[in-house]
């Protein structure tokens, strides 16, 4: 029979663990996240979240398992709470297609440093125009109708710029990842 | 997969479909794996695009982009109270010209190497000669320790005052009623006082630590500066943006188990000054995380002798160099 406090996991050590974990999996339960939220000051809410929820439950974690299954697990959930609280979505989704949204969202957190490093070198080939598109749209959160009007150009020429971005980096990543090209 | 599909999803990432798209991604969704395996592609696309440019590195001019928060501090204004909803009508007012400074403010690189410009940058602040005034507050903690005599301070609305890396003062509402207590340090010595009651002088700074705000935290005021620059070798450090209050955010998360202090900081600062609007400091005891957060209220320069406890009482008021286990109650 074991003593009562023989098992107990150190603090210091299980804060250690943990923080490790949190942080080598950081991007692939943020990617998870966004992919069921569509919505990216929601995703960094539901992260910091997460982390708190995951530290409460951690005593729970069966170091065996991947962490990322784990923590996906409970993200999962939480996304499901906050679609449901949301008056308006981007894409609203019946319970059986967010499920295999989710699915799908969760097999790909597990590659999703190759997902990032493909990203990364795809992103070198961007020009300084894409580049500049991208600041404006991204960084400012400025609309496509706004950066035409700031560039003195058409809506639809702001919008092929931003197109043909994701287009080029879609076709790179899968390229770089030895996907099947989606045709 | 055919062009027009590919062609509707981004359209629906831009924000530039209309309704009949969107019913089309929702039956596509609904339809086809194929479909759903291509917008999970190009969000995987947005989450990159959105976390590269919040890193700047998208910016036509990195160097000036980053110049910014490196850049000293030419400011000498009035603070601008830290802007968090919640925190909003409560703790801080602020002013619509502060609100346009804030919408105004850069985005930071959270790559390492920014993160650490960042910090040193708070650091600089830090050590500055200034006075600063931060509401403090715990939560998720332990009941503080019974002050002198048995009574309580209350948990909520502690007020710290700083002066340079050396000074500081604690007012705390006693849980009674009878008025403050006011704990301090002058540079030389840190002193205490309840209500009406003797004042307790002695040569440590912090002899009276254990009546502070956040005690079962951490006490990061006490010598600020340190305690930041312990950040840089003890913690992996971050930076990035609090979509709230649009400030600079820098995370700092224990290395290792082996290192003494708080899990986590969490600091939002002024890009310009480098200041401190926020601090949080998380250490979770007994698995139940516990935050002391410090809020900046103020920052104008408070009277000469005010970290002296003898501005703080009338001039019979009795004062004891007692021994330090009468001094910590």
């Amino acid at each position: 029979m074991s003593l009562p406090n023989q098992d107990k996991t150190d603090d210091s050590a299980k804060e250690l663990e943990f923080t490790k974990l949190l942080l080598e999996n950081e991007r692939a339960i943020f990617g998870f996240i966004y992919s069921l939220t569509q919505d990216f000051n929601a995703s960094e809410e539901l992260r910091q979240e997460l982390a708190s929820r995951l530290w409460v439950k951690f005593d729970h974690f069966d170091g065996s398992r991947p962490f990322v299954a784990w923590a996906i697990g409970f993200a999962r959930l939480m996304v499901l709470e906050w679609r449901r609280a949301q008056a308006k979505l981007p894409i609203p989704m019946d319970d059986e297609v967010l499920g295999k949204m989710a699915d799908a969202a969760a097999e790909r957190a597990e590659n999703r440093s190759d997902i990032q490093a493909a990203l990364h070198e795809c992103a070198q080939d961007l020009t300084d125009l894409q580049k500049k598109a991208l600041h404006a749209r991204y960084f400012d959160g400025t609309s496509v109708k706004e950066i035409a009007q700031a560039w003195d150009r058409t809506q639809m020429a702001v919008y092929k710029v931003l197109n043909r971005i994701h287009e080029s980096l879609a076709e790179c990543m899968r390229a770089k990842l030895k996907l099947v090209p989606h045709r | 997969m055919n062009d027009q599909d590919r062609e509707l999803i981004i359209r629906h990432l831009l924000e530039n479909a209309c309704e009949e798209d969107k019913a089309k991604v929702s039956e596509k969704l609904k339809d086809s794996a194929e479909f759903r395996e291509l917008l999970l592609d190009h969000l995987d696309i947005e989450a990159f695009l959105h976390s590269e440019a919040k890193a700047g590195s998208f910016a036509e001019d990195q160097e000036a982009f980053f110049h910014r928060l490196e850049a000293p501090s030419k400011k000498t204004a009035k603070v601008i109270p830290f802007t968090r909803r919640t925190w909003f009508r409560t703790v801080v007012t602020t002013s619509a010209a502060a609100a346009c400074v804030m919408l105004g403010l850069v985005l930071l690189n959270p790559s390492p190497l920014n993160a650490a410009s960042a910090l040193q940058r708070v650091i600089d602040a830090a050590m500055a000669a200034g006075d600063r005034t931060y509401l403090v507050s715990v939560t998720r903690g332990a009941p503080q320790p019974p002050g002198p005599r048995g009574r309580g301070v209350t948990q909520e609305k502690a007020q710290v005052y700083l002066r340079g890396t050396n000074q500081w003062l604690v007012t705390q509402d006693l849980t009674d009623g009878s008025g403050q207590r006011i704990s301090g340090f002058d540079g030389e010595q840190s002193w205490t006082v309840s209500g009406n009651n003797t004042v307790y002088v002695a040569d440590s700074a912090d002899q009276f630590r254990r009546n502070l705000p956040g005690a079962s935290v951490d006490v990061p005021f006490l010598n600020l500066h340190e305690q930041l620059r312990d950040l840089r070798e003890n913690y992996h450090i971050s930076l990035d943006k609090d979509k709230d209050s649009g400030l600079p955010l820098l995370r700092a998360i224990k290395k290792s188990r082996d290192i003494n202090g708080p899990r986590e900081f969490l600091i939002w600062f002024d890009p310009d000054s480098g200041i401190i609007r926020r601090l949080d400091v998380r250490r979770p005891v007994s698995g139940t995380p516990r935050i002391l957060r410090m809020d900046l209220v103020e920052q104008s320069p408070l009277p000469a002798d005010f970290f002296s406890h003898a501005a703080h009482h009338e001039p019979e008021r009795p004062v004891s160099h007692d021994s330090p286990q009468r001094n910590r109650r």
